[in-house]
């Protein structure tokens, strides 16, 4: 998909008659940014934001997340044990000392 | 009103349950009840729900109770046509029972399947020799059927996906309907502050609603402002009154313009 993200209040006027001219192309909206099918016909809607206002108008290519093909079991289940933690106030990085759940300092840098 | 606890059957808009022992709390829900035969009269209005009984630790959301009491008096603001056409949206929307979740756990599995059977076939059709190993023909089937899984399993997270976006509408229609609710009640604060003002004047307490707008605090007592919106508002049922706060049934029914019943507590 394509996920364009407006920067200025031109841009986000333009995105969001884009939306309104051509919702067939639209998966979702989140205010300044919009998630467009991947379509040659999204990429021309995109693009042509892009000549219009440049720098203002950021276009990523993303893909569907399937946390069970992407990551690994024992992230997803120490996600799943810390969301339904005894105590709100509880850190994650205390919550997982002493247990099997992974340590936060050793997941940053790892690439999924 | 008809009133029935304890021995009497009492009637009339004021009236003293002061000496039957019933806490306020059992009154209300005799009011709010539809087969509770114990208090007869008429249905309780939204606004009651806020100003229903008055003790003298009563508190409430001035602006809430005060556009609750609007309504009941039949104001209408102009989000009014939009918040019915979105309710009205909301209730033609099934809610869908989508599990997208167990839809990506399935399709992950089938990859994973599907990418084993692939390497036993490569491995199988590597051999040469007749009859060693496991036949071409069984391992083939059997990625066939992985492959076959797995595109159905691609099918049923698609299908999901799809029902998940009525269910986004579902969720973009209620935070709509939320901020037409809220709109329509700062208009309604808006309006009724000057009477949510006089009601207070008109009550023999020593309260007052200060000159900001809108009105959110009032310096008294906290059932002040209760009391007062319950003058300015049609709550339908009676209110009921603690005799700490006033216990004379017929001047609390007088300055609320409402029938009361006064308890003990």
């Amino acid at each position: 998909m394509l996920l364009a993200v407006a920067y200025s209040r031109a841009a986000r006027r333009q995105l969001w008659n884009t939306c309104d001219a051509h919702p067939g192309c639209v998966v979702d909206r989140f205010g300044r940014a919009v998630l467009f099918r991947e379509t040659e016909f999204s990429a021309l809607q995109v693009l042509r934001l892009r000549a219009r206002h440049g720098g203002h108008v950021a276009v990523k290519q993303t893909a569907p997340f399937n946390e069970f093909r992407e990551v690994p079991e024992r992230i997803r289940t120490a996600a799943e044990a810390y969301e339904g933690r005894a105590s709100r106030s509880t850190p994650y990085r205390k919550f997982a000392s002493g247990t099997e759940h992974p340590d936060p300092e050793g997941l940053r840098g790892v690439p999924l | 009103m008809r009133v029935a606890f304890g021995e009497r059957v009492r009637r009339g808009r004021a009236v003293d349950l002061r000496n039957e022992g019933v806490p306020a709390s059992a009154v209300v829900a005799a009011i709010t009840d539809p087969d509770d035969g114990r208090v007869r009269g008429q249905r309780p209005a939204a606004v009651h729900e806020h100003v229903g009984v008055l003790c003298e630790g009563t508190t409430l959301r001035v602006g809430v109770a005060l556009a609750a009491a609007a309504r009941s008096r039949g104001a209408r603001t102009t989000h009014d046509d939009e918040l019915a056409a979105v309710t009205r949206q909301l209730a033609g929307l099934s809610t869908p029972d989508v599990d997208l979740a167990a839809a990506r756990e399935r399709v992950a599995a089938a990859e994973v399947a599907v990418g084993h059977m692939r390497e036993r076939a490569a491995r199988v059709q590597g051999r040469t020799q007749p009859g060693d190993g496991e036949p071409v023909v069984a391992v083939t089937r059997a990625l066939t059927a992985v492959e076959t899984e797995w595109h159905a399993a691609k099918e049923r997270l698609r299908r999901a996906q799809a029902a998940w976006a009525d269910a986004r509408r579902r969720l973009s229609l209620e935070d709509r309907r939320a901020n037409l609710e809220q709109a329509a009640r700062d208009a309604l604060v808006a309006r009724w502050s000057d009477r949510f003002r006089r009601a207070m004047d008109a009550l023999a307490v020593p309260a007052s609603v200060p000159p900001s707008q809108p009105p959110r605090r009032f310096s008294g007592p906290p059932w002040a402002g209760a009391a007062a919106i319950a003058r300015l508002a049609a709550p339908g049922a009676p209110l009921v009154v603690s005799a700490a706060v006033c216990a004379d049934a017929l001047a609390a029914s007088a300055a609320l313009d409402a029938p009361v019943v006064v308890v003990a507590d």
